[in-house]
């Protein structure tokens, strides 16, 4: 026994120090598809490792030089998103769930700067766990919402939390607010731009239930929202898109917004307008909505404000009849504008092509359903409105258009058929230039200067580039399949090209944006398994 | 989960020959005795009892002899019977039983031994099973527990011979290694340490002895990860350095010659301590490439950095000499 306890003991100190357990990060299975979102960030690619609770940046430094850094995140990845100018990657977290121990974690929103390095991390604590993240396009408010996803024991799927990007944590912030529900829970958001209201310019959230409308107050969104009820009858009508019109820039009492309805020929039109006198000293709010329903002739597959000759007009596609019906709002006098085919999408493309010549709005509609597109010249509405619609037609119906940055923004990418046929749509020339992929599921990845584009197709080791002034493609063979591409701004001033091979314990393969070349390339292995302090 | 390498039937057996070979250590017979010496009558014509020493009990085999008081180290040396005319000093070293054995000896009368000379011993050399503690994050990948074990080669030297204090010099090698999976992938990590150091050596018994250690290393640690997804295989390898402080005893579990300071003599060991490793980073990137891929770029990902700082114990044999 004394010997036993002698021959122990000078084992005791190792292993008992020994026997510790290591981060059950690298006990995470990996396999052929590991949990990774990832974000093209202005300067890097961020892969979030869901299960190391990490966010990594990969950064092109030179021609064969990639930076790797890494950020931690707080526990229970929920969703992330980069914000517009894509220098900062906003990150919901839920926390530790249930909270059992007082260092477990709750839930968080942590913005990472990228423009410093390490990226610095700036945390707003959440009071609770939700997983719906919404961003404002212009990266002022971040939304947090109870998701479908969200499953608490007690949970109210009306309570939003909007969170200041602009300012610190504090009391204040984030924004607790819950809608006045009449049974719905929300489905979308839209954040306006400026707006000239009455009481001042702001900023509205419009939210939509599965059966109303709230409008939150931006410039102070401790107010109570402004619910709109679109029924008052047992079956409620369901918005399904939304479009804002600031009206006249110097008319505070023009801003409206079109609320489009599920297998609805009606739009309903708010017009914001001063609170009337007697609500005034009720309603914490200068302004009002007031719903006006107008009848488009048909159920409109999308909607638009536009700018005619003859004023500002909601614009709605209406495949079933085959039009665009241009609705007056103020008095909700509706023109159709046949269009031969039935287009199901539309966007104004004015500061693209430029307006005409009597300062109107140019419309690109397309289509899922006809294989055209179709530019309509809105000026020409009033009088001979036939003659402004000129159509394009295709080989396919459009399943999705893909913008194009500038300088380059009068080109759009037409994804047709199952991504193995593309057409680039110039929208000044007017003309349609098709590309074909041999492996369906192709992607198109514009550059963020707006010269090329990178096509791949998930599972392919194929590459390939495009260059937007001659269309020429450039194909190139990698070492592994291809998940994404990323076009990247390099430290030293030039463009690099970077493919992610989402499988196993992922790689990157480096190549110059400009003159892509696989001999030249440089390959990084093992991306999940490194650590990037 | 740990690998651990498979030395330990390999010390397992090495202990047990060392032990048997010490316990079935009998007195060789005499060298070839000069012609005027009666060759030694077989087992069937035992010697006259008169010509036995006082003490020697027989039983139906023959006289059997108690252990000769030499074989008793640590203790002061008893007198002799006087040797018989016959006897010769004995050619070659004694070999010396285990305390507490009682070997027979062959009823022959024998010649008397001269007792062995005291022996001063300058080396040893030995192995041994060594555990130690890795804290260091970056020894996660490698491995789900925290244990590094590592078999050890090691001796001394030593240039003066004193008691009870001695100084030594002193060499190990240590070779070690731990495999898992790094998130799905398996991976592995090899350790080779090559120390010269000093021994101080505190022998209060010739049967004992405490003794600290301090080893000065050069450490290469080798580290592996199989993507198969990938279809790739990632290496790093790098060197780093270590020190080893530790303190232990020594028990004499055989000997060969004379008590106190045998020819030979065999120890068990246990020793502790902590080891100070300086920080490595691994830098992996493809290794096994086929020549297509020579032409390939490969970038490095670099894992957590790893610190085999912590601390150690070992379980030795050694045999000094």
């Amino acid at each position: 026994m004394t010997m036993r306890r002698i021959l122990f003991f000078p084992f005791l100190l190792p292993l008992v120090s020994g026997c510790g357990q290591r981060d059950e990060a690298w006990d995470a299975p990996l396999g052929g598809g590991p949990e990774v979102s990832v974000h093209a960030m202005s300067g890097a690619a961020a892969l979030v490792d869901v299960y190391a609770d990490r966010v990594i940046f990969a950064s092109p430094e030179t021609e064969d030089s990639l930076a790797l850094t890494q950020a931690p995140i707080d526990h229970g990845y929920a969703a992330s998103v980069p914000t517009t100018g894509g220098d900062k990657l906003v990150v919901l977290t839920r926390g530790d769930v249930p909270r059992r121990r007082a260092d477990d974690q709750g839930p968080s929103l942590t913005v990472l700067d990228t423009k410093v390095s390490p990226p610095s991390a700036t945390r707003y604590d959440l009071a609770d766990p939700l997983s719906g993240l919404a961003m404002d396009p212009r990266s002022e408010f971040a939304l947090v919402y109870p998701s479908t996803a969200d499953s608490s024991f007690v949970q109210n799927p009306n309570e939003l939390v909007l969170i200041k990007l602009t300012e610190p944590p504090s009391s204040t912030n984030p924004v607790p607010t819950t809608l006045r529900s009449f049974g719905g829970r929300p489905e979308g958001f839209t954040f306006t731009p400026d707006l000239s209201l009455p009481g001042g310019k702001s900023r509205l959230l419009v939210v939509r239930t599965d059966r109303d409308v709230a409008l939150i107050d931006l410039a102070a969104p401790e107010k109570p929202e402004i619910t709109v009820k679109l029924s008052a009858g047992v079956d409620s009508p369901h918005p399904v898109g939304v479009a804002v019109s600031d009206g006249e820039a110097d008319d505070p009492n023009d801003a409206r917004v079109a609320v489009r309805l599920e297998n609805d020929s009606s739009v309903i039109l708010l017009d914001l307008l001063p609170t009337p006198a007697d609500k005034a000293g009720t309603s914490p709010h200068a302004f009002l909505p007031a719903p006006n329903i107008i009848d488009v002739g048909g159920v409109p597959a999308d909607i638009a404000f536009g700018k005619t000759d003859g004023g500002l007009r909601m614009l709605a596609t209406v495949p079933s009849k085959s039009a665009l019906v241009l609705v007056e709002p103020a008095t909700g006098v509706a023109t159709s504008v046949a269009l031969g085919a039935p287009f199901d999408h539309l966007s104004i493309v004015t500061e693209i092509v430029g307006e005409t010549a009597k300062g109107s709005d140019v419309a690109l509609l397309w289509s899922t359903q006809s294989p055209s597109v179709a530019f309509v010249a809105l000026g020409s509405t009033v009088g001979k409105p036939y003659k402004a619609v000129e159509r394009l037609s295709l080989d396919r119906p459009i399943e999705a258009v893909i913008d194009v940055p500038a300088p380059n923004e009068n080109l759009k990418i037409l994804v047709t058929n199952g991504g193995t046929s593309f057409v680039v749509l110039n929208l000044l020339a007017r003309t349609a230039s098709p590309l074909n992929a041999n492996v369906s599921g192709t992607q198109v990845l514009p550059s963020a200067d707006g010269q090329r584009l990178w096509m791949f197709a998930p599972g392919s080791d194929a590459l390939a580039l495009v260059n937007v002034e001659n269309l020429h493609p450039q194909n190139l063979l990698l070492n592994y399949p291809v998940t994404r591409t990323f076009d990247l701004a390099r430290r030293d001033g030039g463009r690099a090209a970077l493919a992610l091979h989402g499988v196993g314990s992922m790689a990157f393969t480096l190549l110059d944006g400009k003159a892509p070349s696989v001999d030249k390339s440089t390959e990084y292995l093992g991306i999940l398994l490194g650590d990037y302090q | 989960m740990i690998a651990a390498k498979p030395f330990a039937p390999v010390l397992l057996a090495l202990g047990l020959t060392t032990l048997a070979w010490s316990a079935s250590a009998q007195p060789r017979p005499p060298a070839a005795p000069p012609p005027a010496v009666p060759a030694l009558p077989p087992a069937a014509a035992p010697a006259p009892p008169a010509a036995q020493p006082p003490g020697d009990i027989e039983d139906e085999r023959g006289p059997v002899r108690p252990a000769r008081p030499d074989a008793v180290d640590d203790e002061a040396p008893r007198p002799k019977a006087a040797p018989r005319p016959e006897d010769r000093p004995p050619v070659g070293p004694s070999y010396v039983m285990p305390a507490g054995d009682s070997p027979t000896e062959e009823p022959a009368p024998k010649p008397a031994k001269a007792p062995a000379k005291p022996y001063d011993q300058h080396w040893s050399a030995g192995m041994g099973f060594l555990g130690s503690s890795v804290d260091s994050p970056g020894f996660d990948p490698y491995s789900k527990t925290n244990t590094l074990p590592m078999i050890s080669l090691f001796g001394t030297v030593t240039p003066w011979a004193t008691r009870p204090v001695s100084v030594h010099l002193a060499f190990e090698y240590n070779y070690g290694g731990a495999s898992a999976t790094a998130r799905g992938d398996a991976s592995s990590l090899d350790a080779h340490r090559l120390s010269l150091g000093v021994e101080g050596r505190y022998q209060p018994i010739s049967r004992m002895r405490l003794f600290v250690r301090a080893m000065p290393s050069v450490i290469r640690v080798d580290g592996s990860i199989q993507d198969p997804y990938l279809n790739s295989h990632l290496a790093a390898g790098s060197w780093t350095w270590g020190a080893d402080l530790t303190a232990g005893a020594a028990a004499r579990i055989g000997a060969v010659g004379h008590a106190d300071l045998p020819r030979v003599s065999f120890w068990l060991g246990l020793d502790m301590g902590y080891r100070f490793a300086g920080v490595t980073s691994m830098r992996f990137r493809p290794a096994d490439l086929t020549e297509d891929d020579q032409t390939r770029h490969f970038g490095e990902v670099t894992l957590p950095n790893l610190d085999l700082s912590g601390f150690v114990g070992k379980l030795s044999l050694s045999v000094g000499f």
